[in-house]
């Protein structure tokens, strides 16, 4: 039961109208006011990892990714505060091209397979000096002309694969379904080809930006 | 001869039967109604069954399951009822805070860290308990009754159930029933709303990948938050505490154990007793008022209003990102998770297949639990719960 001597208004009169409009007022207010500085206290935690962690690592791939934007506290009403809108194909050339660069491989010696696995791939290279951000590089290293890579919209599981290599599939076609929170996702063809070659095997665990299928 | 009819007599004058009413009788009616919604239809089971059977228990009359302890000082015995025991974990909060502690080891905080500014639509998706506050207090509940109502529309069941333990035990268990039910219903309940209050346009909008969040944020953020929040509302230290706790268990990566305990076995556990004592709650004198009535209606109109706040921001930010953000996300800020964020992917997909809003309504969807929290501790900080 409340106790009125606790409360700030009485739990049991009834209130006037401006009073009730000002509780809901309030009350919205403090859950906004609550929420905003959370957020401004995640921007500030985001800061300082990446700069801790920039410092340790600079051409790791979380940091290559990060580069095209400084992580500075955004104000406020700054929209799309995460990553830039990168194509997912430039995304995963991205990376691997900064990987390779930093293991001094010849550009091009990757294939890629499963992206999860590379940013584990052996870095024994001495740290080089602050990497200058490795975009303008990538553009060489994404798939082959005319291959469409279909990488994975989100962290999952891989339920179904319902394409095979060699098969014609039509732009919307399901090529592979998803599996996440309890909650079946259809991956859909982009756009009318040849499936080249599926990466995706049935119960596998699958992160964001993983390629699943190449269509040529 | 005689004595065997007294014997009957006096086993019929005993029996459950000479003491049911018609209040009773309509009681277990509703409890093997909500037993055929939970299993039937699948409405919530987990929570609906024991509700439905605590309902059920408490209305058959004479257990004595609801005696409060009596000690015999001169023997060292005691009785007390078995219902009276298990509903303590309600009464001082105990329940509502471990389950929070398992949703806690349930949810993946990233995409809110990827992107903070869907803390503002969790926000957002609490108006409509501000609203049905309002709307209670119109048809005649006091303060108090009116904004444990008003909470309901968080679509958070440990906290509606929390906050009504504190300001209005007796509409505990419709506000219980109500909150579950919607909740259950939202795969229908929020689509029409969502279609109604976004263009056909909006909806089509892809969102940019989330970025990846490091291990580090992830350590970090439950330790902040519980640092930053209690200290600020020091009231929210039971829910707020437990839900980073279950977090950082989680997230650390060295108590996989526990973390894997509380989101599975542990909830499992309180789910059972936080059921059965809302339901024991349920008795006639209390269950079958005008009130309860209100309570669905108002419900509803909260998951409604609740629902259409969350799309109201989803807009504007559309509109000042200048269609980068798809305004359906908004939806996912009432905290029912995951199904909210489902919902906002399957409307999302059903407009352009190759749209996956699922990861980015995510972060809504977890900001709304913090939002529900936030808003019913200042419900029970103004009306002194």
């Amino acid at each position: 039961m409340p106790n009125p001597a606790k409360a700030i208004l009485d739990p049991f009169a009834p209130l006037t109208i401006p009073q009730a409009l000002l509780v809901a007022v309030c009350g919205l207010v403090v859950v906004f006011m609550m929420l905003a500085m959370l957020m401004v206290m995640i921007y500030v935690i985001s800061w300082v990892v990446s700069q801790i962690e920039g410092k340790r690592k600079p051409a790791a791939a979380p940091a290559a990714k990060s580069a095209p934007k400084p992580a500075a506290p955004a104000p406020a009403a700054a929209p799309a505060p995460a990553a830039p809108a990168v194509d997912e194909g430039e995304l995963v050339a991205v990376v691997m091209a900064a990987i390779a660069e930093e293991s001094g491989m010849p550009m091009g010696s990757f294939q890629i397979t499963n992206i999860a696995a590379a940013p584990a791939a052996p870095a024994p290279a001495p740290a080089p000096a602050p990497a200058p951000a490795p975009a303008p590089a990538a553009v060489p290293a994404a798939p082959a002309a005319g291959e469409t890579a279909v990488n994975s919209p989100m962290p999952g599981n891989v339920f179904k694969v319902e394409c095979k290599p060699g098969q014609a599939v039509k732009a919307g076609d399901v090529l592979v379904i998803l599996e996440a929170m309890k909650m079946e996702i259809e991956v859909s063809a982009p756009v009318d080809g040849t499936v080249k070659a599926v990466a995706a095997t049935v119960g596998s665990t699958v992160n964001t930006d993983d390629l699943l299928v190449t269509l040529g | 001869m005689e004595f065997f009819i007294d014997v009957l007599k006096a086993i019929f004058g005993g029996s459950g039967f000479a003491a049911l009413d018609w209040r009773t009788v309509v009681m277990l009616g509703i409890a093997c109604v909500l037993l055929y919604m939970g299993i039937g239809k699948g409405y919530e089971p987990l929570l609906m069954v024991p509700i439905a059977f605590g309902m059920l228990l408490a209305n058959l009359p004479l257990t004595g399951l609801f005696a409060e302890p009596v000690y015999d000082a001169a023997t060292h015995s005691g009785t007390v009822g078995f219902m009276w025991v298990l509903y303590q974990g309600v009464q001082y909060a105990i329940y509502p805070s471990i389950i929070f502690m398992g949703i806690g080891a349930m949810t993946d905080f990233g995409p809110l860290l990827a992107n903070p500014t869907s803390l503002l639509l969790g926000a957002a998706a609490q108006m409509g308990i501000f609203a049905a506050f309002l709307m209670a207090l119109v048809l005649g509940f006091n303060p108090s009754e009116a904004a444990a109502i008003g909470v309901i529309g968080g679509a958070d069941g440990p906290t509606a159930i929390l906050t009504a333990s504190k300001l209005a035990v007796e509409l505990l268990p419709a506000i219980a029933i109500a909150a579950y039910s919607y909740m259950a219903l939202i795969p229908m309940i929020q689509p029409p709303l969502m279609k109604a209050l976004t263009t056909k346009e909006s909806r089509k909008v892809k969102m940019s990948q989330l970025r990846v969040v490091s291990k580090t944020e992830k350590i970090i953020f439950p330790i902040a938050v519980t640092i930053f929040v209690v200290l600020l509302i020091p009231d929210t230290a039971p829910l707020i505490g437990m839900l980073m706790l279950g977090n950082l268990f989680r997230e650390c990566g060295v108590t996989e154990r526990l973390s894997d305990t509380a989101q599975n076995a542990l909830i499992n556990i309180v789910t059972i007793p936080l059921g059965l004592s809302v339901g024991f709650k349920a008795v006639g004198e209390s269950f079958l008022t005008l009130k309860t009535g209100g309570i669905i209606i108002l419900g509803l109109t909260a998951f409604l209003l609740s629902t259409a706040g969350g799309l109201i921001l989803g807009n504007v930010m559309y509109i000042v990102t200048k269609g980068k953000v798809n305004p359906l996300i908004g939806s996912a800020g009432v905290s029912a998770v995951p199904m909210a964020a489902r919902v906002a992917q399957n409307v999302g997909q059903k407009e352009n297949p190759s749209n996956f809003l699922l990861m980015h309504a995510m972060g809504p969807n977890v900001a709304g639990v913090i939002g529900s929290a936030c808003a019913a501790g200042f419900m029970i900080k103004v009306f002194g719960g």
